[in-house]
């Protein structure tokens, strides 16, 4: 499994929880028992408390006797862990023979007659559990102290074993819990494999992610099938243009190819192919920008201003010698759907025709979503500029002069889904109206 | 006029450096970033053609050394990027104009020419001094309507001088602009020059100032 695989993560947090609620249920469980074992071992000493009162025995002179056995043998057996003892305030009455001449401490009981259990250590150093009670003995008030101690080992023997069982039991649990999730994580994440093996598949025979997937990865796959598809189209544009630019360049490179060949080229012609040949790569090229553009700046926002001053700086030390003006005036909130490379395109294109054709103005103006650019130039008409848009569809080199710029915008503007729109302008020339 | 080029394709540089020699400036050359922007660092230079895409250093990096340390040249970019991100960004960076390959060679010795004027603070292509006209653009001087003929060296150090008219030109200044860095021309070859163009114009413009230079100016001026 590698090191960070969702496989890894929802194993790793299934088991985590799972080790916390286990640790968490088996405290409880255990606690609850040892509880209840230390709670049935004082009723049982309670009950050994009770045959002792009974066969207690006080004299008319406050001698104490017991007159009969408590019941079990091992109050008989020297230290086996099992004593009971009578006292009177520090003065021991009488004891078992399992305690020999050993003396419980004594703690007097806060009423007389409740029963009072605590913890005590006996004569072979073992863990005792004492259970003991006052009673009044005779009607002068005396009070007598009862004690019954067994040793702890047998509680402790019985939750050790307990708590084995359980450790053992919640580790089964667990193990088999754990099981159940690798399980289920491998049969939730079995079609996330299938869509890996799918895409392994469609580097090497291409098409699209095929078959039902659960409703959580169907969205995936969707958007998948999206790129995928935009991709091909992309990849079918570009083998378009390579086969047309393929075509387009053979003519010019036959034309060249003749003229070198006679005995006197005629350079107008060689200069006039070559022309050809750089305004074809010029179309190609933008075009080709214009159109792997749109997928890099999805969802960017840039503020027309920014880039319509620096193209407007650009521009002026372009005209330098011509004394233009160009204005800019772009409202803060103009923003362009795109990416900067995008509108500094589409921008500068315009800006650089309109420069071309202005007798002396050129200004750009941007409200929201509506971007223009128009001059005082006699320019192109608007009639014209759609034509020039349509030579540069056409691929059409021989036209002279400008058109290019205006037919990238337009390829720009096609891809962009924006709007291109023609018309005259109130200075007098040319105006471009892009918008959504 | 002298003029550096930096382009690291060997053959586009011989084919500029032979056009503007022919056109009649001074050209140096440079093959990539590093050294064109040692050179335009410690030269003298009324232009570069600048490419973007050079080895060791682009383009806008050089240009951007250049006018951090106040080198105030005007630079022609001239590369094969086309996009208006890449134009925007070599005039943010200070360039001064901005043509792309292919090119024309004409298209390029114009602009230099036109960068030179302009940055010597003449919006014309024909400068005038007094009865002589000099063409930048066709290399051709004209004294009273009539042409004059003048080698290429001889019309280097004229446009120069006419460049900078009204203004003392040192002999080292001179040198510096009218020859390549690899010349080392003799101590009295600019005064020989500059009394074959005073011949030849037949006009009194060029004015010798003992021990400082030269100075052009209409006969009226001098003093």
């Amino acid at each position: 499994m590698p090191a960070d695989s969702l496989r890894r993560r929802l194993i790793l947090g299934a088991g985590l929880w799972l080790a916390l609620a286990l640790a968490a249920g088996g405290a409880v469980l255990g606690h609850a028992f040892r509880d209840s074992a230390l709670h049935g071992f004082r009723e049982r000493l309670g009950a050994h408390l009770r045959s002792l009162t009974a066969a207690m025995e006080v004299g008319s002179d406050g001698a104490v006797d017991v007159i009969r056995p408590v019941g079990d043998p091992r109050f008989e057996q020297p230290y086996s862990g099992w004593y009971w003892q009578i006292s009177d305030g520090a003065e021991v009455r009488v004891r078992s023979r399992s305690l020999w001449d050993f003396a419980l401490p004594v703690s007097h009981a806060a009423i007389p007659g409740a029963l009072h259990a605590r913890g005590e250590t006996g004569p072979r150093g073992e863990a005792l559990e004492v259970v003991e009670r006052d009673i009044v003995t005779g009607d002068d008030g005396r009070l007598v102290h009862v004690a019954i101690a067994a040793s702890r080992a047998e509680i402790d023997a019985e939750v050790g074993r307990f708590d084995l069982l359980l450790a053992v039991s919640l580790g089964g649990l667990g193990l088999g819990l754990m099981a159940a999730v690798a399980l289920q994580v491998g049969y939730g994440l079995r079609p996330l494999g299938r869509l890996a093996g799918e895409l392994d598949g469609l580097r090497r025979r291409g098409g699209r992610i095929k078959g039902d997937y659960p409703a959580e990865v169907a969205p995936l796959v969707g958007a998948m099938n999206e790129v995928l598809d935009h991709d091909a189209r992309l990849i079918e544009r570009a083998r378009t243009h390579v086969g047309n630019l393929a075509h387009g360049l053979k003519t010019p490179l036959a034309v060249l190819e003749v003229e070198l060949s006679s005995p006197k080229p005629d350079r107008a012609v060689l200069v006039e192919q070559l022309r050809r040949l750089g305004r074809m790569v010029d179309i190609h090229l933008g075009r080709a920008r214009a159109q792997a553009a749109p997928a890099e700046g999805l969802g960017d926002r840039v503020a027309v201003a920014e880039v319509a001053g620096e193209i407007a700086a650009a521009l002026r030390r372009i005209h330098a010698g011509r004394g233009l003006a160009i204005e800019v005036d772009c409202a803060a909130d103009a923003l362009f759907a795109g990416s900067r490379d995008d509108l500094a395109e589409i921008l500068g294109n315009l800006m650089d025709n309109a420069c071309k054709w202005a007798a002396g103005r050129v200004l750009v103006t941007a409200r929201a979503a509506v971007i223009v650019v128009e001059d005082d130039g006699p320019g192109l008409s608007p009639d014209q500029a759609n034509a020039a848009v349509r030579r540069g569809a056409r691929l059409d080199e021989s036209a002279p002069g400008s058109g290019l710029g205006l037919s990238i915008v337009a390829d720009l503007c096609g891809l962009l889904g924006l709007s291109l729109d023609f018309s005259r302008s109130g200075l007098g020339g040319l105006r471009v109206e892009v918008g959504r | 006029m002298r003029v550096l080029v930096v382009e690291d394709e060997p053959q586009l540089t011989l084919r500029l450096q032979q056009a503007l020699e022919a056109a009649g400036f001074a050209v140096d050359t440079a093959y990539d970033g590093e050294e064109g922007c040692f050179l335009g660092d410690t030269e003298s230079y009324d232009a570069v053609v600048l490419d973007l895409g050079l080895p060791k250093l682009d383009g806008i990096s050089v240009l951007g050394r250049w006018r951090e340390a106040g080198r105030a040249m005007p630079v022609l970019v001239l590369t094969a990027r086309g996009r208006w991100a890449d134009k925007s960004a070599a005039f943010a960076a200070g360039a001064d104009d901005y043509v792309t390959k292919p090119f024309e060679m004409d298209e390029v010795v114009t602009r230099i020419r036109a960068l030179i004027r302009r940055a010597a603070g003449h919006a014309s292509p024909e400068i005038v001094c007094g009865p002589v006209r000099i063409d930048t653009n066709g290399g051709r001087v004209a004294v009273d309507g009539m042409a004059v003929a003048l080698t290429a060296q001889e019309f280097r150090i004229l446009s120069y001088l006419a460049h900078h008219q009204g203004r003392v030109v040192g002999r080292g200044e001179l040198v510096e602009h009218v020859y390549d860095r690899n010349a080392d021309p003799e101590s009295n070859v600019l005064d020989v020059l500059v009394a074959r163009i005073r011949r030849k114009l037949k006009a009194e413009v060029i004015h010798t100032l003992r021990g400082q230079g030269w100075r052009m100016e209409p006969p009226a001026n001098a003093g």
